[in-house]
């Protein structure tokens, strides 16, 4: 049964065309990636108005082999120029522009880009087990267990948050808030369209997806009056050179940071770039050498890199096994999904198996690609960056404009763009994350549908959520993660008062 | 551009207070049960209970209520986000009329422009992002891109 899926799914991945779109997307990564300002995200929100006119296979296969080679990509400015190509890459610039300073830049991007195949295929191998058997345990679910999952999901994506936790439920209760535009479930009633049709359905996605990761990323590049860098030089004749030594020196870490960073990419709202500062941090925390980090040691590079990538998979987990996304970026994904009418939860794993098992090899193709792809990446790192920003980021805006048009030609869409586009630009600048409201978005009407649904099925009786054990169990695992913040909180009245 | 906790609070509360308001006009379920109104108001009010926070902890901070801060950002930088949104405005009211290729024309050559790209390149460019775009969208992926005077 399962070498029958495996065999269809390896003949819709097989054909010319899928294979084509493959490649294309594999150079957009990598493009993307590597030019700073411009982030993995943004690329699938860029991704999605072209993929939606395609089959699902295709278009889940680009978005995943786009993602793998976009997250390596964002390491090679890193190396060149000190500016991290995507947020995923932060943790190690650092760590990697002092390894160049020493001329090592070669050693660096070589290890960057073999860890990140490593990384992704363990983040594969865990989805791809993981997957089927917590499918098992969704299929028993109800609508009292879903509304449990996407508040589990929605906190977990505002306790991740890095900075104030306040500001990251700001940014949850936007996302949630533009759900509740549109006619609603109990009723069927327009709620806050002030008469306009268009907006009787919702927000439309793909549009405020755009705006938020793309218009926005637009404005913050345009507003730094410096629209350049200046380029370290790599000699990449010997790219390999060393990096058995490095692999051998440091598998128990690949293998830890493999594992850190696919738990990461699972844990709702948290992706590649918290991944990565995690495993980088344990890496410090267990190292033998922990007082070279920071001084140009490849040790965390190792950790980080792996970590990132291996996220990437871990993230698709409960996106496809719940429909809960695990990063900004299958957040995309399941929208998108809902709007082609594919519903990511178990049932999937029942009625498509086939989409399914072509997810899983997207994957492991995609990251077995990855080394060659991203060797001509390094060779041509310097040229990419010398693409000049100021003729990018109008280009980019074109497309904006235009993909967010063609989902439903109409320039209704186009507004919505620019005005969550200037809504997430001055979220960002006041650091409120975009993330959870992003969220917030896919899940607000799962959450409230959920509910209204349980609520009228037990006539108002809220202690139904509780009555099924597992429902229970998801309902205490909620109820302990709001209280967290007050523990910490009230452990933190203690320390200071024993001070 | 940096705006103070204080008066991100407030306007979330003011916000939220308008939602409440608003939201006392959509009908209710039979027996008086919340039906419509219930989910936007729950989160009006944790949007309140948000903003209370902000303003809290922009109080004990000691900040001034309104700080507009745009030390992060130069003039110029200013006038370049202005333009791009100025351009998204210009696309949403003149598509239709002036057609997809002249309108991205324009707005990719004026904007190449103003961000001092040399001439050549900036015509250069403009006609192949142009052109580009129109192949993608409305060739291969059949959008029908407005016409407008280009196709007369």
């Amino acid at each position: 049964m399962m070498l029958e899926h495996i065999h269809t799914a390896i003949l819709l991945i097989a054909k010319p065309y899928v294979l084509l779109v493959i490649v294309i997307s594999a150079v957009y990564g990598l493009f993307v990636g590597a030019i700073p300002g411009l982030t993995a995200t943004m690329a699938t929100a860029l991704l999605v108005p072209v993929t939606f006119f395609m089959d699902p296979v295709p278009a889940l296969a680009a978005i995943v082999t786009m993602e793998a080679m976009a997250i390596f990509a964002g390491d090679i400015p890193g190396a060149l120029v000190r500016i991290p190509g995507t947020p995923s890459s932060a943790a190690y610039v650092e760590e990697s522009y002092a390894l160049t300073l020493q001329g090592k830049a070669s050693l660096v991007l070589g290890v960057d880009v073999t860890v990140a195949a490593i990384g992704g295929l363990i983040g594969a191998i865990i989805l791809i087990l993981l997957a089927p058997m917590l499918a098992e345990v969704a299929m028993k679910f109800t609508s009292f267990e879903y509304f449990w999952l996407a508040c589990i999901g929605l906190s977990c994506a505002v306790l991740v948050t890095k900075g104030s936790l306040i500001k990251g439920m700001v940014s949850l209760l936007i996302g949630l808030f533009m759900t509740t535009v549109g006619v609603d479930i109990t009723l069927g009633f327009p709620r806050f369209t002030f008469g306009i049709t268009d907006f009787l359905n919702g927000f439309n996605f793909i549009p405020a997806m755009i705006g938020m990761f793309g218009v926005s990323e637009v404005m913050r590049n345009v507003s730094s009056g410096d629209l350049s860098f200046s380029i370290a030089s790599v000699k990449t004749e010997k790219l390999f050179v060393g990096i058995g030594k490095v692999l051998r020196k440091y598998k128990v870490n690949i293998g830890r940071a493999g594992l850190v960073g696919t738990f990461v990419g699972i844990l709702p709202g948290a992706g590649a770039d918290i991944g990565a500062w995690i495993a980088y941090a344990v890496s410090k925390r267990f190292s033998r050498e922990a007082e070279k980090f920071g001084t140009g040691h490849i040790e965390g590079i190792v950790d980080a890199g792996t970590a990132n990538n291996a996220a990437l998979g871990g993230a698709w987990v409960p996106a496809l096994v719940f429909g809960i996304p695990g990063d900004s970026i299958t957040a995309i994904v399941i929208g998108v999904l809902f709007m082609k009418g594919l519903r990511p939860g178990p049932m999937i794993f029942q009625r498509t198996p086939e989409i399914l098992y072509a997810v899983y090899i997207a994957f492991i193709l995609a990251n077995l690609i990855l080394i060659p792809f991203g060797i001509l990446a390094i060779k041509g790192g310097s040229q990419m960056l010398r693409v000049p920003r100021n003729m990018l980021m109008p280009a980019i805006l074109m497309f904006c404009i235009v993909g967010s048009f063609a989902i439903n030609n109409t320039t209704f869409d186009v507004g919505i763009m620019l005005g969550t586009g200037i809504l997430a630009y001055f979220m960002e600048a006041n650091d409120i994350p975009v993330a959870p409201a992003v969220l917030g978005i896919v899940l607000g009407r799962l959450l409230e549908d959920s509910f209204m649904v349980s609520m009228i099925k037990s006539e108002w009786d809220l202690t139904v959520f509780f009555h099924r054990p597992i429902g229970a169990v998801l309902g205490v695992i909620t109820i302990f993660l709001w209280a967290s913040p007050f523990f910490g909180f009230l452990r933190g009245r203690g320390r200071n008062r024993k001070a | 551009m940096r705006v103070s906790n204080t008066s991100i609070g407030l306007v979330l509360i003011v916000f939220a207070g308008a939602v409440l308001f608003y939201t006392r006009t959509f009908p209710t379920l039979e027996k008086g049960y919340p039906g419509p109104s219930l989910f936007p108001n729950v989160l009006a009010v944790l949007f309140i209970i948000a903003g209370i926070t902000l303003v809290a902890q922009g109080v004990r901070s000691g900040e001034r209520i309104i700080t507009f801060d745009t030390s992060g950002i130069t003039r110029s930088g200013l006038i370049n986000i202005l333009l791009v949104l100025g351009a998204i405005v210009f696309y949403i009211y003149l598509s239709d009329f002036l057609g997809f290729q002249i309108t991205s024309f324009i707005l990719l050559f004026s904007l190449m422009k103003w961000l001092r790209v040399f001439t050549r390149w900036s015509l250069v460019m403009a006609c192949g992002v142009t052109l580009a775009i129109y192949l993608l969208f409305a060739k291969m992926l059949l959008v029908p891109l407005p016409w407008g005077l280009w196709g007369w």
